[in-house]
């Protein structure tokens, strides 16, 4: 290495870039992953009042029918597919029921996604900010020693996010889970 | 009289959710946001049993359940996990705060009703 001069201003400018490049791209990568979560948010209220007051009107018209069939000359037939749409409502009402919990774990990967890109904006400031260390003709021992403090720091912070972030939503598709009773 | 419920959850959707299932079936509920809250309502309410998620900002779940628990109140109440968290890492450190059982989310309506009349009739 004797005899080798370093490239500080090189050094200095390319992480001035990655920091620069990185935080551009991972604010545009919250902005969507912020709209995406505000989108699903709607949707899941709206489609919970309208499976709400969907319920409840077929409730109310169930209990009509029911009503009329106790009244009225309805024959076996029309009893029966009565009792059939019946049990055809309740069986989609839990299938829609598990479907709709789909907000709850979306929102937490978003939220988790979103806690990732904090992170790494935050290394890559943490580095661009480090390349005022850096001056032309710093020795080689200087320089590994800047070097060595941005390693530490990233390492630092890479521990931070990792015991923050350590539960995680595994799921892969919208099956009930399982039950255990200890 | 209809038995009482605490659910906690921080996402409101699955509140709404659990309290649709349960009140179906002829439960009474009482909601809360997080651990936080259902402490507080859990010292104000005779509850029969306490259904949380893990994950919830100001008091998880597991933390909820440690501090039931040093209750004299809620030494016997049945509490269920209900929880995206499925590790048996995490299910054995409910089980030692003195969870009853664990639910992996999402649940099944019916299912959930099954586990809930096992463990409070």
């Amino acid at each position: 290495m004797a005899g080798q001069t370093i490239p500080v201003d090189e050094l200095k400018e390319l992480l001035v870039s990655l920091g620069g490049w990185g935080e551009e791209h991972l604010e545009h990568v919250e902005t969507d992953l912020n709209r995406a979560n505000g989108l699903l948010r709607e949707a899941i209220s709206m489609l919970v009042d309208g499976f709400m007051a969907i319920n409840r009107a077929a409730q109310a018209q169930q209990q009509i029918l029911l009503s009329l069939s106790s009244s009225t000359q309805l024959s076996q037939q029309h009893i029966a597919e009565v009792a059939m749409y019946s049990r055809q409502i309740e069986s989609e009402v839990n299938r829609v029921v598990t479907g709709m919990q789909f907000e709850d774990m979306t929102n937490q990967l978003l939220m988790r996604a979103l806690a990732r890109v904090g992170g790494l904006k935050m290394l890559l400031l943490a580095m661009a900010d480090q390349h005022e260390s850096l001056v032309s003709g710093h020795s080689h021992e200087d320089i590994a020693a800047i070097l060595q403090r941005m390693s530490e720091s990233l390492n630092e912070r890479r521990a931070s996010m990792h015991k923050d972030l350590q539960s995680s939503v595994n799921q892969q598709h919208m099956g009930a889970g399982d039950i255990e009773l200890f | 009289m209809a038995k009482t419920i605490l659910a906690v959850d921080d996402s409101g959707s699955l509140r709404q959710m659990v309290v649709f299932s349960l009140n179906a079936a002829g439960y009474q509920v009482i909601e809360a946001v997080d651990g936080e809250d259902a402490l507080s309502k859990a010292k104000s309410n005779v509850v029969d049993l306490v259904l949380t998620d893990q994950n919830m900002p100001n008091m998880d779940g597991l933390t909820l359940i440690k501090s039931l628990r040093s209750l004299s109140s809620y030494e016997k109440v049945p509490i269920l996990m209900l929880t995206t968290e499925s590790s048996d890492e995490i299910k054995a450190l409910g089980k030692a705060a003195g969870a009853t059982g664990w639910l992996v989310k999402p649940f099944d309506p019916k299912r959930l009703l099954d586990v809930v009349q096992r463990v409070i009739g």
